[in-house]
C-alpha cells in the first residue's frame, strides 16, 4: 500500500514536471536525483537526448533561436528521467501495481520480454565478436545489425503471439 | 472428456493436421507421437482452447470449443484444462518463482494458492528456486518451473508439449513418476520414441502428411516398423565394425 501511495505521488510530480517551464526546478530535480543514477544510465540518456536534440538544432525555424527550445527540452527530459530512476531504485515498481492484477502481470510481462531480448542479444553480439576480427568489426557491422533486426522482428511478433495464448491458457482473459 | 471429429487445420496455406479424429476417456492417458511439423502442437492447442478449427469439431465435454462457445465456459474450461508450452520460456514472465507458480491460481481465483505453490514446489524439487527469477533458471529448471505453474492448477486434463526435452535423467525420472501418481487424463506430445511408453497407455501416431496413422497400444506400434519409418520415427543406422559394414534401424533420440 505504501508503494502504492508513493507510485501515485510520483506520476503527479512527474505530471507537474512536464507542464512546468521552470528550469531552476528542473535543474535541482537532476542535481538531487543523480547520486541514486548509475553512470551508465546516465550517459544512455545523453546519447538518446544529443540524437534527439540535432535534429532540431538544424531543422528548427528559421529566424527562432534553437538554444531556448533545446535547454528547456533537454533539462526537462532530463529530470524527468533521472527521478524516475531515482524513485525506482527505491521503490518496488511490482509492489506499487499490485493493486491492479492486470498491471502487475503486463509490467512483468515486459520486463520478462526486455530480460530475454538482453541475453539474446548479448549472445548474438559474442557470436560476431568469435567470428570476427577487432580490426574489422567495422565492416560486419551493418549486415549484422541488419540480421539482428530482422532477426529480433521475427522473434517478437512470434513470441509476442504464444505469450499470449500461454496467458490465455493460464487464464489471464478470464 | 475430449473428443475431435474430423478436424483441420492450416497455418495460411500449409495444412497441419487433416481429418483427425480423436476420442478421450477421463483418465485415459494418450502419447501423442510425430516428426517435427506433424501438427502435435496445434493439436493439443485446438484441444486447449487458443486455435480453432477450421473444418470439424473440437468437443469438451460434449460443448464445442468454438471463440464464442469458450467464451461462455472460459473460467471453468481453464481450471479444467491446461498445457505445458514446448517452448516454456513464454510460460515464465514473474519476478519469482513462487510468483511464476501463484500466477495461474490468481487468475482463476482458486483458494489456497499459497498452499497449492508449496504443495507442487515441494513435488518438483523447486522450493530452493522459490525467491529466483525464472530468467535466471537453466533450461531444465525452467522446465520444471513451467510444468509446477500448470500442475497447480490440478487440472482435469494436462496436456504437455515435449515435457522430458532439455531434462536430465535423473529429472526424466522424477517428471514420469510424478505423471503416473496424478490419476488424471493426460495428453503428451513427443517425438522421444525410447521414453514414450513410460508417458501412457495409448499411442497415436501422427503421420508426417499430418494425418493419424495409428491409434492403439504400444506393444502394435513398436511391431510396425513401417508405421514407424513413416512417421519419421526411426532411421536406418550405419556404421562400420573394421571392414564390416552394419545397418540396423533406430529411433532419432537414442544416442
Amino acid at each position: 500500500m505504501k508503494e502504492t501511495v508513493a507510485f501515485v505521488f510520483f506520476l503527479s510530480f512527474v505530471f507537474f514536471l512536464a507542464l512546468s517551464k521552470d528550469w531552476r526546478l528542473f535543474l535541482a530535480v537532476v542535481f538531487l536525483a543523480l547520486p541514486f543514477v548509475r553512470l551508465k544510465r546516465l550517459f544512455a540518456l545523453l546519447i538518446l537526448l544529443v540524437v534527439v536534440s540535432l535534429p532540431y538544432l538544424f531543422f528548427h525555424p528559421s529566424g527562432l533561436s534553437p538554444w531556448g527550445w533545446m535547454l528547456m527540452f533537454n533539462l526537462r527530459a532530463m529530470a524527468m528521467a533521472l527521478s524516475s530512476a531515482a524513485f525506482f531504485s527505491f521503490v518496488n515498481l511490482l509492489k506499487a501495481l499490485s493493486f491492479s492484477r492486470t498491471l502487475r502481470a503486463l509490467f512483468s510481462l515486459s520486463y520478462a520480454q526486455f530480460s530475454s531480448y538482453k541475453r539474446t542479444y548479448g549472445s548474438f553480439y559474442s557470436a560476431l565478436r568469435s567470428r570476427t576480427l577487432r580490426k574489422r568489426l567495422g565492416r560486419s557491422f551493418f549486415p549484422y545489425a541488419g540480421a539482428v533486426f530482422s532477426y529480433f522482428y521475427r522473434l517478437s511478433e512470434k513470441r509476442a503471439g504464444e505469450m499470449n495464448q500461454a496467458l490465455r491458457s493460464r487464464g489471464f482473459y478470464v | 472428456m475430449f473428443e475431435l471429429r474430423e478436424v483441420w487445420f492450416s497455418y495460411g496455406r500449409e495444412t497441419v493436421l487433416k481429418g483427425i479424429n480423436l476420442k478421450l476417456k477421463e483418465g485415459e492417458r494418450v502419447v501423442l507421437l510425430g516428426g517435427n511439423g506433424c501438427g502435435k502442437s496445434t493439436l493439443l492447442k485446438l484441444m486447449d482452447g487458443l486455435l480453432f478449427a477450421e473444418k470439424g469439431k473440437v468437443l469438451w465435454k460434449g460443448r464445442e470449443l468454438t471463440p464464442s462457445g469458450l467464451r461462455k465456459m472460459e473460467e471453468e474450461f481453464r481450471r479444467s484444462v491446461a498445457l505445458l508450452f514446448q517452448d516454456v520460456e513464454v510460460m515464465l514472465f514473474n519476478p519469482t518463482v513462487e510468483d511464476e507458480i501463484a500466477f495461474g491460481p490468481r487468475q482463476l481465483n482458486l483458494q489456497d494458492v499459497e498452499e497449492r505453490v508449496k504443495k507442487w514446489g515441494n513435488k518438483l524439487g523447486i522450493k530452493p528456486l522459490f525467491k529466483r527469477s525464472p530468467a535466471e533458471l537453466s533450461i531444465g529448471e525452467k522446465k520444471k518451473v513451467a510444468l509446477a505453474s500448470v500442475l497447480v492448477l490440478e487440472p482435469e486434463v494436462l496436456l504437455l508439449d515435449e515435457p522430458l526435452s532439455n531434462l536430465d535423467p535423473r529429472s526424466t525420472g522424477e517428471v514420469i513418476d510424478l505423471l503416473w501418481e496424478l490419476h488424471i487424463t493426460t495428453v503428451v506430445a513427443t517425438q522421444n520414441l525410447s521414453l514414450a511408453a513410460e508417458l501412457g497407455e495409448r499411442a497415436v501416431l501422427l503421420s508426417e502428411e499430418h494425418r493419424i496413422i495409428y491409434d492403439g497400444d504400444f506393444e502394435g506400434l513398436f511391431l510396425n516398423r513401417d508405421l514407424l519409418l513413416q512417421a519419421n520415427l526411426l532411421h536406418l543406422h550405419r556404421h562400420r565394425h573394421g571392414r564390416l559394414l552394419h545397418s540396423h534401424f533406430h529411433p532419432h533420440d537414442w544416442e
